[in-house]
């Protein structure tokens, strides 16, 4: 009996062998870039090789029809396979963005192996240079980019947003997707110049500042540990930290009027304020007057760049298919999106100042 | 064959039967029928499901077949367990062994079910015991994608036709294929222990909300369009969860669900077993050895002739035969076959 039971144990334990992956016979990659245009791609993947005990990476290119055609390219200059399956970070060129970005990202979502949770950003121009400064900044060009990305959550630029949910919001019709747009500074480093407006799956060429992507992190309520904004009050810089956010959406004018109004109290702490006294007097009404004016006023001159890039990265659409379905029928969203009118309201109420009055 | 269950594993077996392979694809044929009513179909699939229950076990004791009967339902039975055979198969090349040979992951299955089935009946019978601390795991891990759910996704509501309704519940009803093993299985249980409403409400409750929960998630966490072309969204959501302690979630994930398909697969073949014939004899093991044989060969050619297609929809129309047509029928005879004698 005790033989048998052996016997159906190892027969079991046979199905493992014939999809054992050894990583020596594999070239795990952490980022890839690509460049082009489907029928002309030219991939960047960046190789860690190990000398002496330090890993250090480069580059090796690819040139194909497609992104598994590009990447076969770059296995006949590598002397392991190329393996895409722990992927941190994938660039596009913004030109190759212009087009329909799920054309590039299709062989990363069809096999099982791959992670979802790789991040996706544009740069401008070739990816080539930013993978180079990569490695050089730090051995592996895909862990210094995901650090970089993920930082940009922490500060309330960018809510995190993988390889998953790029692919969620690039089926959904209701809302438009954002990714990081990087560029290459004078110093020679990758820096952020804003968040990439996409309508439906492809770039708009439109790109939000900093402040307008922090703004947008704010009103879609997906703000990280920091979302700080600073303006000039009485000749003084003010910075608030907005600490939470009560977003109300009304849309019962839009099947009449085409308006959507948006409430927003945001609790905030001022965290720099050199006058100082606050709480004396009318100082902090006036003073939560102003923030409250300043960001109402930076919220219509970004809806201004969303409706002109006819671009919905908050989502409004998702109300619009699930409530109003006459209005939603009406024709392509993004195009409905750009004629409606959009009225924030936003008042900032001021809870804390700190250690100080 | 004597043995007896209780109320509780009769229930538990048919959990685990009508889940079985069915609880990680039947939301996308679903969803794409009839779209964001998916869930309000699925609802009142589940209301006519539990009507169909309480008439199974009002009217239980009229369900006597002859032996045709007996073959075609076992004919079905091993329709449906091949089938399943070779959707695991299929599902398991492409989630978690791409390379390994259809006849090694098949030969492994049908080797557990032929171990289990030359064992005793009560054996076969706890084996979904082995289920209950999985169940709260496939939530727990569910539950990590909740932060990406979009809620507006569900509606607008009411706005399929009549032909999506029907469809839309004739692939609700795919979840609960197998149910038919109640008529047969009901007899077993206890006398002793008795099943009212409340017990069938607590079933259909359960079984219910396990589906719809998925269901729901699955609706709120794709867009209409993209689960158009995700076969297997369950295990997708799960494949898009980053943790810590484990790499690949989906892959922990189906292994739990290759373990429930198997004890499927195993109460099927038992069910196929009982009809040969009572006890377990020597000449009873010969012909469990040709019927798992069968059960090896031909999933094999399903997956080389790529029939899964054609055999998935013969076993939805099987369902609505098996039961329902045919049950109603021998009921309502042998109703009236009783009265008649009772006049005579």
């Amino acid at each position: 009996m005790r033989k048998k039971h052996s016997i159906l144990f190892c027969v079991l334990l046979l199905s493992g062998c014939w999809d054992e992956r050894q990583y020596k016979d594999f070239s795990v990659v952490s980022m890839v870039g690509h460049e082009g245009q489907v029928g002309e791609i030219t991939s960047y993947f960046s190789v860690p090789t190990i000398k002496e005990g330090a890993t250090t990476s480069s580059i090796v290119k690819g040139m194909g029809k497609s992104t598994r055609d590009a990447r076969m390219d770059a296995d006949l200059k590598s002397n392991q396979t190329i393996d895409v399956s722990k992927l941190s970070v994938l660039l596009y060129s913004d030109e190759s963005a212009k087009s329909d970005l799920y054309e590039y990202l299709d062989v990363y979502y069809r096999n099982a192996r791959n992670q979802l949770s790789t991040y996706v950003a544009i740069t401008e121009g070739s990816p080539e240079p930013y993978i180079e400064i990569g490695n050089e900044l730090q051995d592996e060009a895909g862990s210094y980019y995901k650090k970089f990305i993920k930082s940009l959550s922490f500060v309330s630029i960018y809510p995190e947003t993988d390889l998953q949910m790029v692919c969620s919001i690039l089926f959904d019709d209701g809302i438009d997707l954002t990714l990081p747009y990087l560029f290459i500074n004078k110093e020679n480093n990758p820096e952020l110049k804003g968040l990439a407006l996409f309508n439906g799956r492809e770039y708009t060429g439109t790109n939000l500042t900093v402040q307008q992507s922090k703004l947008l992190s704010v009103l879609k309520d997906r703000v990280g540990r920091r979302a700080n904004f600073t303006v000039i009050y009485k000749d003084t810089p003010v910075t608030m930290v907005v600490r939470k956010i009560d977003k109300k959406w009304d849309y019962s004018e839009m099947d009449e009027s085409g308006i959507i109004k948006l409430s927003y109290k945001l609790k905030a702490d001022v965290q720099e304020f050199s006058k100082d006294h606050i709480e004396q007097g009318e100082n902090k009404k006036e003073l939560e007057q102003f923030l409250s004016q300043q960001l109402n006023e930076e919220t219509n001159k970004l809806f201004e760049v969303l409706q002109e890039a006819k671009s919905d990265p908050l989502g409004l659409g998702r109300r619009v298919r699930a409530f109003h379905p006459e209005v939603w029928e009406k024709g392509d969203w993004n195009d409905t999106f750009s004629d409606i009118t959009i009225k924030p309201d936003i008042k900032v109420d001021i809870k804390r100042t700190g250690i100080l009055k | 064959m004597k043995f007896f269950i209780s109320k509780n594993q009769f229930f538990l077996g048919l959990f685990v039967v009508q889940t079985g392979s069915v609880f990680i694809s039947f939301q996308t044929p679903l969803i794409e029928a009839a779209s964001q009513d998916a869930w309000i179909v699925f609802i009142v699939c589940c209301v006519i499901q539990f009507i169909q229950l309480y008439l199974y076990e009002r009217y239980y004791s009229y369900f006597k077949i002859n032996k045709f009967l007996q073959w075609m339902y076992s004919a079905y039975w091993l329709l449906l367990v091949v089938t399943f055979l070779a959707y695991i198969q299929k599902s398991l090349s492409v989630w978690a062994f791409p390379l390994t040979p259809p006849s090694v992951i098949i030969g492994a299955v049908v080797l557990l079910s032929f171990y289990a089935n030359i064992s005793r009946p009560e054996s076969v019978m706890n084996l979904g015991v082995l289920l209950l601390p999985l169940f709260p795991l496939i939530f727990i891990f569910l539950s990590l994608a909740t932060p990406d759910l979009v809620w507006t996704n569900v509606f607008p509501m009411g706005n399929i036709t009549l032909k999506e309704w029907g469809i839309g519940l004739k692939e609700a009803k795919f979840a609960f294929i197998g149910t038919e093993l109640y008529l047969f299985y009901r007899t077993f249980v206890l006398k002793s222990e008795k099943i009212d409403v409340k017990s069938l409400m607590k079933f259909i409750l359960t079984i219910s909300t396990f589906y719809f929960i998925t269901l729901v998630f699955i609706l709120m966490f794709f867009s209409l369009e993209e689960l158009k072309i995700i076969p297997e969204p369950l295990v997708y959501i799960l494949k898009s969860q980053e943790v810590t302690f484990i790499e690949r979630l989906d892959l922990f994930f189906i292994f739990i669900w290759m373990a429930w398909s198997i004890i499927t697969v195993v109460y099927l073949i038992f069910t196929i077993s009982m009809f040969m014939k009572k006890a377990i004899t020597k000449t009873m093991t010969i012909k469990k050895v040709i019927l798992h044989a069968l059960l090896f060969v031909l999933p094999l050619i399903i997956i080389a002739q790529e029939l899964f297609n054609i055999t998935r929809d013969l076993l939805i129309y099987g369902h609505f035969l098996f039961s329902m047509i045919i049950p109603l029928f021998v009921i309502v005879i042998n109703m009236w076959r009783g009265k008649n004698a009772e006049k005579a």
